[in-house]
């Protein structure tokens, strides 16, 4: 045939530009994992977090990854730290 | 929007013009322009095999049909029916096809 089918002949110039988008890392479920009142042994991991969302308080130490966890068994308690901070202990159960 | 102009002289159809770009989707996926390219380009090359002193252009965006030959009947058939397979798309793609048949 002496016209080639073009089938795109009235498309419109502009063509699929591509994305550099598209990537993301999984999600590292992070945050509370115990909540406030709740009972937790020695070693429980209390709450996920980078940096010091939240701080350590009274018998709860920081991971190297700055998880906050549990020293001894006791209650989990979320306190405030100053004006703007907050920090979580945990206190034996009476 | 595509563009067809139909032009008539003592009701025959003397030329039709088909241009710009239907931009219903990006190029590669818009099936209005694949449409209406198949019926334009189907119907240049059978008017090329049975009447070559037709006028025919085709070029990125544009085909034109010119007719000098208005007392060829078949001539005129190959056209109407050209005519009526844009207007049936057009009627289904209001936003993308518009249709204009003039006595000149």
């Amino acid at each position: 045939m002496k016209f080639v089918l073009d089938i795109q002949l009235f498309a419109s110039k502009k063509g699929v530009g591509s994305t550099k988008n598209g990537r993301d890392s999984h999600s590292k479920r992070l945050g509370a994992k115990l909540a406030d009142g709740q009972k937790c042994h020695a070693g429980s991991i209390i709450y996920r977090q980078r940096g010091t969302k939240i701080h350590p308080g009274t018998n709860v130490k920081r991971g190297g990854d700055d998880t906050l966890f549990a020293t001894v068994n006791g209650v989990v308690k979320y306190e405030r730290m100053g004006k703007d901070r907050k920090k979580v202990s945990v206190y034996p159960a009476a | 929007m595509i563009r067809i102009d139909i032009e008539r002289r003592q009701q025959m159809i003397s030329k039709i013009t088909i241009s710009g770009h239907a931009n219903a989707d990006v190029k590669g996926k818009d099936l209005v322009c694949a449409g209406v390219s198949c019926i334009a380009i189907g119907a240049l090359n059978a008017l090329n095999e049975q009447h070559p002193n037709c006028d025919l252009r085709m070029e990125e965006g544009f085909i034109q049909i010119t007719n000098h030959l208005l007392s060829e009947h078949d001539v005129q058939v190959m056209l109407e029916m050209l005519r009526v397979q844009l207007i049936t798309m057009q009627e289904s793609y209001k936003n993308y096809i518009q249709v204009t048949d003039q006595e000149v």
